[in-house]
Formats: structure tokens, C-alpha cells, sequence
């Protein structure tokens, strides 16, 4: 038998199991329905969604476990087109995508398109300058690449420091996603569900390594697309009674929306009356943490001891008091608790609240409108902030190393070519569905939640106020009972997973999109896993450090460092590092400006020498981080910023550095070795046809 | 026993065929590490047993970290059960400030109260307890003792803490717990019934009330995470630390087996003698044991071998010998009539060599035999031998023999490699004329029995009983015969019975002939197929 008639049958025999599989995925979301009609607790359908999705995974990674070292970097090199899109598709779509992306477009509207059209014209990207050459070098890793085309340790050493900087960003909140679906799916504690779901992660890839990961991303991807794509059908027959929910959102469920936002906005209306008090009690609190804020400022600990002192004096005399008021004393004592400690503390806190009572003062952000602002310079500054946003997230999901690496995995170039096209087909099947979930949840909250009385609030308002008061909390702020618009706080992370609850779907359906976020979460996460561990295994141990280590100890180290970067990483998560998250999005900035100006002129500018990609890849990072750290928010340093640019699209300065760098470099020094111009020669030939 | 290792078995069987789903056809589907099977199959348990102890650990946290808050709240409820005891009915609609004081919150947790009267609210036959509660109404059926009928609405509360579910009616000194949620938050509630006015002496009591403290969660969950955070940061940092020593011990577990390869990698070309298998670790010793009866397998053939090439050279020198020497008298010789005589003792020698030759190839061919040069079908015997009888027909006319031919009409079916079945039953028949006189009868005869019974039977002088044994050695000769064999004829019927796992007898023929019987498995009976590897 020739070898394609091999991969032919491979290809028969994969496809018929995963056919099978889908099947079953769908029997099983139908018994586990059939469960809940019986009566069945939803804790219990909860831990069976988990325990055999998780089961499912492990068995997958069992069954495909290996110790050969080429199927467990690369998968063995045979994964067909069509299964290695699917894979990418899910290593792809994190719980960044998955579980934020609608939550994203429901806060950000028009302007969180550009994640959409940032994310899916960085595929091209790959397809058009990547992939393809880097299928031609098929060797393992990013690092590798980099290693190999420009010669010497120093840029490997940055590549492998660039790709451990993104993924390790991305890989922590892979596992805070984990955490939160596990938590919920559960009701165990957030650091439990955390732990819980690493050891899901870690079946997988320990055993059976990129082989293991891939076939497992094939069985997530198919569950990922089921779970999202049920419930905004449902929702939107349920809503216009049209199953085409891409049309019906825009056609009838937006305009209504757009309507009740300028009901909202209007004081003149009956709800946005109500609205109007309530924005002016936020607005209120915004002015008196600014009114502390500047007596901190000119008296700095001696206001701070007056008013703590003021508070207890407060306190004693409510507890003095002949009726006890419980709610007055509660609530005091709750301040008193939370009561700065000292001045930098305060500083932080207020500042803090001041902004957050700020945000809530405004008028609702309209969801249709393009670059909304006041002025034009405002719009004008929205506009160029859309615009560098989108470029920085393609150059940098076009240069992120484990999706990169991915592309390694195909049996031919030409395969790989075929395999991009397939992972952006399954991407955009969640992506074009996502602005549409976005409208329909709003369109349920505006209409539903909006103006109910908050003495009947459903259960799964409690519900998500269990898990984290900063995902979801309602209060009642103007005290008449009714929930408005301002007195809501929704946590973008669960618009998706909440869905199928705030619309009233039956418990099945919330259980079937936990499990797709988790998916989302453990198939990225696992990539990512492996990404880190074969640029510290591969690049640093066996190619820097011990070149004659043989594949098992290459395999037994490659393990053990994927342990030690997943227990890290989860510590991390445990600890619920806000700043760390935000800087998620930044991973793209690092990405960008960092590798894709030496991934990109490693293969089409053969002037490139080593020391233009050791000066390009630190200029990059350097600028990137820099302006990250002067204008983040995370950091307190709040530096003027450049051009009005957020620090999350940092990369829109670090990408142009890098590419000077990296040209300026090359040109002072003398041209790269005639071995390196063969290399470029040999990627960009294709391959012959035998 | 035997059934749990069938199951083993199968589900081991299973494993396998799920794992070549994701297995390349043309990638060897076996472990190609000894040593990194043990170690995944080693951390992998550990991997699965992680959440279980997490889940484990959690349980026992949240019930430790429960006790000593349970107590502070078990003690509020207690001083505001003692309050209600020590006041007339009916009691006033706040509570009083001692009292209520240690029902206010810390700043951590609130706390939430409220007093009703002990009463089942699920009862179809009273109303819910409500602040437009009508005292008509209260006349409660089921509840022993019969509760007394209430003078006012009665219901002191910070919040809408429902009633339990088995609610105990009579007064009770214990105060139960139990987990609920108030306005949404999950709260710990301390309860207990108690009758108002009970210890004042001398006056009427009033009715039982349930008195109910409710705390929210925080510190408790603060202190649970806290003491999982304790238990399972240890537990982080001994996976790692686990594989590095399982890592380091298995290098030192599997030393013997570097050993022992570089034992045998360090052995003299040709070295067969046996390993040394007791100074092995016990694992191995059986692979071992089997290495060296292999090995010793091979030096016998390889002995038997080289016997056969001496034997071999030996007899190809006889013809040779003779060949030359008649080519040499030829040579020299005038006389037509002697080269003649010459020419003709050449061709006969020469011929004597090619059949010489011609038989060792035979022999060659049937030993190294296998699958793929010899595909073993379903064959006829009877039409085989048939035609083999009529081929020799011929030959047996020239010498005056009559060639006879038995069979039943029906197909007489085995399986076999119909190449090597002619060569045995030609060998035979070639013996069988060779060595009958003029005149004589050679018989082929099949029958069928348990076996199919392939005979060829001669009326020839026959062969000692002494020496039925060694014809079938190679090169051996009944001596006192002038024919030209080969030696090599019944070796090779020999061989080629062994693969087919068919048996060959030598018996008396009835005219005082040999009789050689070789009785072939039938095809589709209750023996199994045959094989033609050597077993």
C-alpha cells in the first residue's frame, strides 16, 4: 500500500470515529435532558456534565498516549487538513472566546468587533506568510524556527522568553476560566475548581503530548460549536420565533434594544426616570470619593485616622441606639472592616471606587453605535483606538507560538495551507454567532430583568452572586424595589455561561455551555501547556543545554516541565490576579511586536542576520512592555499616554520598533551566513511533487 | 479468578484497539519505551486520584471549619432563647438591646434573626405565618400538644429566613443546624423551639416559638480555603517533585537490563553459549531462558548445517569424479566404439550430478519455505496423484512395472502447497520404480479414513526392518543396491511431510514391498488448520 492509500484509511477511520462520537455527544445531551425531566438536582446534572467531559478527555489521552518524541511534539505529522483546522480551532478559541467574546461585544458594542475582525484577519495572516513555510522548515517548535534561520543561542533565547511571556499570560486565564465553569458547574469554592480542572489538563498532555492534545481538541471543538450554537438558536426562536438567529438578531431583536437604550438615555421617560436617579446617587458617591481623595491628598494620614475615627463613633452610636437599625450597623461594620489601612492603600481604593461610581453614572453606551463620544475627538480617538486594536490583535494571533505550532502537525505543506482554511471555518462559525448571542442576552436583560421587582429575582442571580460578586451583582440603589438598568453589574465572563439561566432555559442547556467553555478553556489550555513546555524541554534543554540527551530523557524532562509550568500556573490563577488578566489581552501586543517581525523577515528578507533579529525582537518587547507598564492602570504609573493609544494595544508602537530593529540591525552588521540564505531558499521552494 | 482475568484480558483487548484508532498504519503500534510506559502509567493514576483527594479534602474542611463558628452561633441563639423563656406573652416586636447586639453583624459576616411561632407552614390548613396572620384561623389538627390559639400576629425578624422542614413542635433545650440562603447569599441557620414565658414561675406560659440565627459564609469559607490552601500547595509541589524521583528511580530500577544488553552488545562474534539467567532479575529471566533455548536451537541447526554441506560436498565429488575420469579416458581414446561406450558413462555420470543437484535444491526449497513463497490451499489429492501416477506411467512401461492407481470417485480434499505435494508423491513413486524389478507392480492407493491415506506400495525386496529408520536420513543408502539415488529422495518426502504435519510410515507390503503411507489431516475437520511454519 502506498503511503497516501495509509493516510487515506487513517483519514476513513478518524472520521467515522469522530462521526460516532458526535452522535453520542448528542445522545448524551439528550439523556442528560431526559434526567432533568425526571427530576434529577441540577447539582447533580452539574458534576455529571464535568466529571464526563473531563472523563471523556482523559480517555482520549489515554488511548492516544505515546513516547515517541516526534508524536508528542508534533503529533507524528499526519494529522489530516480537515482534523488538524478542528484542532486548531479549539487550541484557538479559549475561554477568551468562548465564554468573553459575547460579553465583550455586550459591553464594548460595535467597538468589540474589532476582536472579531483582529482575531479572524490574523488567519489570513498565517495562511499567507506562515504556515506554510514553517510546515516547509518542520522542525518543532516557534523558537525553533528562529533558532535555525537566523543561527546562534541569543535569538532562540528570546524567542523561547517572547513565547513563554505570551503564553503563560494566556494560559493563566485559560485556568481562571476552568476555575470559574468548575465552580459554578459545582458549587466548590473557586480555588478547588481551579485544581480540579488542572488534573483534566494534565491527563491529556503528560500522556500522550501533542498527539494526545490534538485528538482531544477535535472532540472539544465539536462540543464547543454544539454548546454555543443551541443556545442562540433557542433564544432566538424564543424571542422572534426565526431559528436563522444571525438574521433575526439584527432584524428585529436589535432595533428593539436600540429603542429601549434611548428610553434609558431619556430622563423623560417612565424608566428613565428612574434611570436618571440612579445614575445621580453613583455620580453622587463618584463627587464624595474625589472630595476624599483631595482631603486625603492635602492631609494624607491625619484625615484618614479623623474618619476612621468617625466611623466607629458612627458605629457605637448606632449600637447605642434603643432599636437597633441591623441593616445601618451591618453596613458600618462592613465599611469599618474594608477601612483602608494606611494612605497608598486609600489612595488605591478610592480611586478605584471613584472611577467605578464614575462608569456607572453614564448614560448607556448605545450597542449599535460606531466610535461612540461626546466630541468628535473623542469619536476620532475611539476610531484610532478600533483601528490599532485590530492591528495588533492579527499581527499577533498571526505570530502567537501554540497556534503557530499547530501548523507543524499537518502530513504535507499543501495540507497546511487546506488546514487554515478549515480552522477559520470553524472559528467563525462561534465568531459570526457571537455579536448575535451578544444582542439576544441584552435584548432578555433590558426586557426582562430591567424593571422586574427585586424581591422576586430569579435564581440565577443568587447563583452567580455565589460564585463572585464581581461576575454578577444587582442592588438596589435608589431603594424603590425595581431593578434598573445602572443597578445591574455584569461580569463579561459570564454572559455566555449565564445565557441559557437568564433566558429560562431548561438546566441541560446551562450544563451543555459550561461544558463548551470548558472545552474552550482546557483545549487552549492544553496547547498552551505544551507550547511552554517544548520551548524550555526542546529549545533550552536539548538544544542549548545537552544536545546528546536521548528521546526518553528528552520526553521525561519535557513531562516534568510541563507539571512544574501547569502547578505554577494554576498557583497563579488561585490568587485571582486581576492586573494578570487584564494583561491577557496584552499577549497579542507581545506577540506582535516581538515575533512577527522576525518570523515575517526570516522568511522573506534574506539580509536579515542574527543581530537584527536579537535588536528586533528586544526593541519590540522592550517598547511593547514599556508602555504597558507606564499606562496601565494595573501598574498606578498612568503615564500621559502616546496618541490617545489604550496600553492593551500597545504592539501599535512595539511592531514598528521591532521591524526597525531588526532592519537597522541587519544592515550595520554583515550579511547572515550563505548556510542561513540556503535555509530561506529551502523553505520557500516548495516542495517537490514525486 | 479465571473469569476477572478474561475480563482483564478483554478489556486489555480493548485498550489495544482503541489506541491503534489514533495509531498510524505504518507506525509500530507497541510501547517503544519500557521506561516511559512505567512512568505514565505510574503519574497518570496519580493524576486521576488528584481531584478525588481535593473533593476529599474539601468535605472535611468545610465540616472543620464549621465547628467553631457553629458554636458562637449555637451560643446566640441559646442567650435569645433564654430571653424569649424569661418574658411574658406576648413578646414585644423588638428585641431588646442587650440581646439583639449580639445578633449584629462583624463587619465579616451579617447576621440575620427571626422568631415566629413554631408552626408547620406547609399545613394546607393554616395559612402562612404573615403580618396579616388572623388568629381565627390558628387552630391547629395534627400538632401534639395541640398548639394554643395565638392573640396576636407574631413574627420578629431581620430577614425571610424560611422555616424548616421537620420542625420540631415541643420545646426543645438542643439547637439545630442546618445551610440555606437568605436574599440570596448562602447562610448558616442556628435553631431551636422554646416556649415563651417557661421559666417564669408561676404563670401561664405561652405558646412555642422557633427561634432562628442565620450567618453568612465568608469567615467559614475564608478559614476553608485557608486549610485547603494549606493541604494542597504541599500537594502541588510534590507532583513535580514525584515524577523527578519516580524519574530517578526507574533509571536505577532498569540498571540490570543496561547490563545485561551491554553484557550480550560485549559478546565474541559467534558466541552461543548460554546467558547467564539466575544472576538476572526475575523479570527477565524468562526472556532469558527463551534466548538461550533459541540460541541453542541455532547452534544445533547451525551444526547440522555444516554436517550437511561436508555430506553434501561429498556426494556431488562422487559423480564429479567419475566424470572427469571417464572425460579423461575419452580423451585419449581412438577406438569409436569405447567413446562411444565413454560418451555414454559421461552423460550418466553428468546426469547422476544434475539430479544430485537438482534434489538439494528441493530439499533447500522445502526447508526454507514460508508464507509468502508457498501459499498454503485447499488441495485435491486425488487429482494431484492422479497425474503425478500418469506422469510416470511412462517410465514404468520402459522398465516393465505396472503403475496402478486406487482412489474412491469423490475429491479427497487437505490443505497444502500443491508444489510441495508433488514433489513428496514423485519422490516416491521414483523410489518405488527405481527399486522394483522388471515385471513388478507399483501401486498408488488413496484412501480415506480418520486421515486421507496416501500410499504408494511396491512389490520390490523391500527395506530391513533395521535400517526403515535411517533411509530417511540424508545420504543414506541401503547398501548391496546398484541403483543411483541420491540419498536425498525420502529426506525430502520427509520434509515435506513435517510441513504439511502429515506423518510418513514405512510398512510391509503385502507381496513383501515396502508400503509408505503418509496420512494428511483432512480439510475441515475437527483438527486444525494446517500450519506451514515449524512449530
Amino acid at each position: 500500500m502506498s503511503p497516501n492509500n495509509h493516510q487515506n484509511n487513517f483519514f476513513d477511520r478518524i472520521a467515522r470515529a469522530y462521526l460516532v462520537y458526535t452522535g453520542g455527544v448528542i445522545v448524551f445531551i439528550l439523556a442528560m435532558g431526559v434526567l432533568e425531566w425526571l427530576g434529577v438536582p441540577n447539582r447533580a446534572l452539574g458534576y455529571l456534565f464535568l466529571f464526563c467531559t473531563i472523563a471523556l478527555y482523559a480517555g482520549i489521552g489515554l488511548l492516544a498516549k505515546t513516547s515517541d518524541v516526534t508524536e508528542y511534539y508534533v503529533a507524528g505529522r499526519r494529522v489530516p487538513a480537515l482534523f488538524n483546522g478542528m484542532a486548531t480551532a479549539a487550541d484557538w478559541m479559549s475561554a477568551a472566546s468562548f465564554i468573553g467574546l459575547a460579553g465583550t461585544l455586550y459591553h464594548a458594542g460595535y467597538e468589540g468587533l474589532a476582536y472579531i475582525m483582529g482575531w479572524t484577519g490574523g488567519y489570513c495572516l498565517v495562511a499567507l506568510f506562515l504556515a506554510p513555510y514553517l510546515r516547509r522548515f518542520g522542525e518543532f517548535t516557534i523558537p525553533d524556527f528562529i533558532g535555525a534561520r537566523y543561527g546562534g543561542n541569543w535569538p532562540r533565547l528570546l524567542a523561547v522568553f517572547a513565547t513563554i511571556l505570551c503564553s503563560l499570560t494566556y494560559v493563566i486565564a485559560q485556568i481562571y476560566g476552568v476555575g470559574l465553569i468548575t465552580s459554578r458547574l459545582t458549587g466548590l469554592e473557586f480555588t478547588i475548581g481551579v485544581f480540579v480542572g488542572l488534573a483534566g489538563i494534565l491527563v491529556c498532555s503528560f500522556l500522550g503530548g501533542m498527539k494526545a492534545v490534538t485528538w482531544t481538541q477535535v472532540a472539544q471543538c465539536i462540543i464547543l460549536i454544539i454548546a454555543y450554537l443551541i443556545p442562540v438558536v433557542w433564544l432566538s426562536v424564543k424571542h422572534t420565533g426565526n431559528p436563522l438567529a444571525h438574521i433575526s438578531a439584527y432584524t428585529s431583536a436589535l432595533p428593539k434594544v436600540t429603542a429601549l437604550e434611548r428610553e434609558f438615555n431619556d430622563p423623560l421617560s417612565a424608566k428613565g426616570v428612574a434611570e436618571a436617579q440612579v445614575r445621580k446617587i453613583f455620580a453622587e458617591r463618584a463627587v464624595g470619593f474625589d472630595v476624599r481623595l483631595t482631603a486625603l491628598e492635602a492631609r494624607s494620614m491625619t484625615y484618614l485616622n479623623i474618619e476612621k475615627t468617625n466611623l466607629e463613633r458612627r458605629l457605637t452610636n448606632l449600637r447605642a441606639a434603643g432599636d437597633l437599625n441591623f441593616a445601618a450597623i451591618d453596613s458600618a461594620e462592613r465599611e469599618l472592616h474594608a477601612f483602608p489601612e494606611d494612605e497608598f492603600a486609600a489612595m488605591q481604593l478610592w480611586t478605584r471606587l471613584k472611577a467605578e461610581n464614575h462608569a456607572r453614572a453614564l448614560p448607556v453606551k448605545m450597542h449599535a453605535e460606531a466610535f461612540s463620544g461626546n466630541s468628535e475627538a473623542e469619536r476620532e480617538v475611539s476610531r484610532r483606538n478600533f483601528l490599532a486594536l485590530v492591528f495588533c490583535l492579527m499581527l499577533g494571533t498571526a505570530a502567537l507560538p501554540h497556534i503557530l505550532m499547530r501548523y507543524y502537525t499537518t502530513t504535507s505543506v499543501a495540507d497546511t495551507r487546506k488546514s487554515v482554511f478549515w480552522s477559520l471555518f470553524f472559528i467563525l462559525l462561534l465568531y459570526l454567532t457571537a455579536p448575535v448571542l451578544a444582542i439576544l442576552v441584552k435584548f432578555e436583560i433590558y426586557n426582562n430583568l430591567v424593571g422586574s421587582s427585586f424581591s422576586q429575582l430569579p435564581a440565577w442571580v443568587s447563583n452567580w452572586q455565589a460564585v463572585d460578586k464581581t461576575l454578577l451583582f444587582l442592588q438596589d440603589i435608589n431603594l424603590d424595589g425595581i431593578v434598573q438598568r445602572a443597578e445591574i453589574i455584569i461580569g463579561g465572563d459570564i454572559v455566555v455561561l449565564a445565557t441559557p439561566e437568564i433566558a429560562g432555559l431548561p438546566y441541560v442547556i446551562t450544563g451543555l455551555v459550561a461544558a463548551g467553555g470548558l472545552a474552550a478553556a482546557l483545549s487552549t489550555a492544553d496547547g498552551l501547556l505544551m507550547t511552554i513546555a517544548s520551548a524550555l524541554s526542546h529549545d533550552v534543554y536539548y538544544k542549548m543545554l545537552a544536545s546528546d540527551a536521548p528521546p526518553t530523557r528528552r520526553l521525561v524532562v519535557s513531562k516534568i516541565v510541563l507539571l512544574v509550568v501547569a502547578v505554577l500556573a494554576a498557583y497563579i490563577t488561585s490568587l485571582k490576579p486581576g492586573n494578570i488578566l487584564q494583561l491577557v489581552g496584552s499577549a497579542f501586543s507581545l506577540a506582535a511586536a516581538g515575533l512577527f517581525p522576525v518570523l515575517v523577515c526570516g522568511i522573506f528578507w534574506k539580509r536579515a542576520n542574527r543581530a537584527g533579529a536579537v535588536l528586533g525582537m528586544s526593541a519590540g518587547l522592550a517598547v511593547t512592555l514599556y508602555y504597558m507598564v507606564i499606562c496601565s492602570e494595573a501598574f498606578g504609573i498612568n503615564a500621559p499616554r502616546w496618541f490617545e493609544i489604550k496600553p492593551i494595544a500597545a504592539g501599535v508602537f512595539g511592531v514598528p520598533m521591532g521591524f526597525l530593529g531588526l532592519i537597522a540591525g541587519s544592515l550595520l552588521t554583515s550579511p547572515p551566513e550563505s548556510d542561513l540564505v540556503e535555509f530561506v531558499d529551502h523553505i520557500r521552494q516548495p516542495p517537490s511533487v514525486s | 479468578m479465571t473469569e476477572q482475568s478474561a475480563l482483564l484480558g478483554r478489556l486489555a483487548g480493548w485498550y489495544a484497539r482503541m489506541t491503534g484508532l489514533f495509531a498510524s498504519d505504518a507506525v509500530e503500534s507497541e510501547p517503544n519505551s519500557l521506561f516511559l510506559e512505567i512512568l505514565d502509567w505510574m503519574l497518570a493514576p496519580l493524576l486521576l486520584l488528584w481531584p478525588i483527594s481535593i473533593a476529599l479534602t474539601n468535605h472535611y474542611a468545610h465540616q472543620i471549619a464549621d465547628q467553631p463558628y457553629d458554636l458562637s452561633l449555637i451560643e446566640s441563639v441559646q442567650a435569645v432563647s433564654h430571653y424569649v423563656e424569661t418574658s411574658p406573652w406576648p413578646l414585644a416586636q423588638r428585641l431588646p438591646p442587650q440581646v439583639a447586639t449580639i445578633l449584629t453583624g462583624n463587619g465579616i459576616d451579617s447576621r440575620f434573626f427571626r422568631i415566629t411561632l413554631a408552626t408547620r407552614n406547609n399545613d394546607a390548613s393554616m395559612p402562612a405565618l404573615s403580618r396579616e396572620f388572623s388568629p381565627d384561623a390558628l387552630i391547629a389538627p395534627n400538632l401534639e400538644p395541640p398548639l394554643p390559639v395565638v392573640a396576636a400576629p407574631f413574627d420578629i425578624n431581620t430577614a425571610q429566613i424560611s422555616l424548616a422542614d421537620d420542625l420540631p413542635v415541643l420545646p426543645r433545650k438542643s439547637v439545630s443546624l442546618r445551610d440555606d440562603s437568605v436574599a440570596g447569599e448562602s447562610v448558616r441557620v442556628a435553631f431551636r423551639t422554646v416556649r415563651v414565658g417557661a421559666a417564669i414561675a408561676g404563670k401561664e406560659p405561652g405558646p412555642v416559638v422557633l427561634v432562628q440565627v442565620a450567618e453568612t459564609r465568608n469567615a467559614r469559607e475564608e478559614l476553608v480555603s485557608r486549610i485547603i490552601r494549606g493541604v494542597l500547595l504541599p500537594q502541588f509541589g510534590l507532583i513535580p517533585l514525584v515524577a523527578l524521583l519516580s524519574y530517578l528511580g526507574l533509571t536505577r530500577g532498569l540498571r540490570p537490563l543496561r547490563r545485561l544488553r551491554e553484557k550480550i552488545l560485549g559478546r565474541r562474534q559467534g558466541d552461543l553459549s548460554p546467558l547467564d539467567a539466575e544472576q538476572a532479575p526475575e523479570e527477565v529471566r524468562p526472556l532469558l531462558s527463551s534466548l538461550n533455548e533459541m540460541m541453542g536451537r541455532l547452534e544445533v541447526n547451525l551444526e547440522a548445517q555444516q554436517r550437511f554441506i561436508a555430506d553434501a560436498a561429498h556426494q556431488l565429488r562422487t559423480p564429479l569424479t567419475g566424470l572427469k575420469m571417464q572425460a579423461d579416458l575419452a580423451q585419449g581414446e581412438k577406438d569409436p566404439v569405447r567413446l562411444q561406450k565413454s560418451m555414454r558413462l559421461i552423460a550418466k555420470s553428468a546426469e547422476r550430478a544434475a539430479h544430485l543437484t537438482k534434489q538439494l535444491l528441493t530439499l533447500a526449497r522445502t526447508e526454507s519455505s514460508h508464507d509468502k513463497v508457498h501459499r498454503v490451499e485447499p488441495v485435491d489429492l486425488r487429482s494431484l496423484s492422479r497425474a503425478i501416477t500418469i506422469e510416470w506411467a511412462e517410465r514404468a512401461m520402459i522398465k516393465g512395472i505396472d503403475l496402478a492407481f486406487e482412489s474412491g470417485d469423490w475429491p479427497h480434499m487437505t490443505e497444502g502447497v500443491p508444489i510441495l505435494l508433488r514433489e513428496l508423491l514423485s519422490n516416491l513413486v521414483d523410489n518405488a520404480i527405481k527399486y522394483t524389478p522388471a515385471n513388478g507392480q507399483v501401486t498408488v492407493r488413496l484412501r480415506s479414513t480418520e486421515f486421507l491415506l496416501l500410499e504408494v506400495e511396491d512389490t520390490g525386496p523391500g527395506i530391513p526392518q533395521a535400517e526403515r529408520v535411517k533411509v530417511f536420513e540424508r545420504f543414506y543408502r541401503v547398501l548391496g543396491n546398484e541403483e543411483t539415488g541420491s540419498g536425498l529422495g525420502l529426506p525430502i518426502v520427509q520434509e515435506i511431510a513435517d510441513r504439511h504435519r502429515a506423518k510418513v510410515d514405512l510398512l510391509d507390503g503385502d507381496a513383501g514391498g515396502c508400503l509408505f503411507r503418509v496420512s494428511f489431516l483432512r480439510r475441515g475437520g475437527a483438527v486444525a488448520p494446517i500450519d506451514l511454519r515449524p512449530d
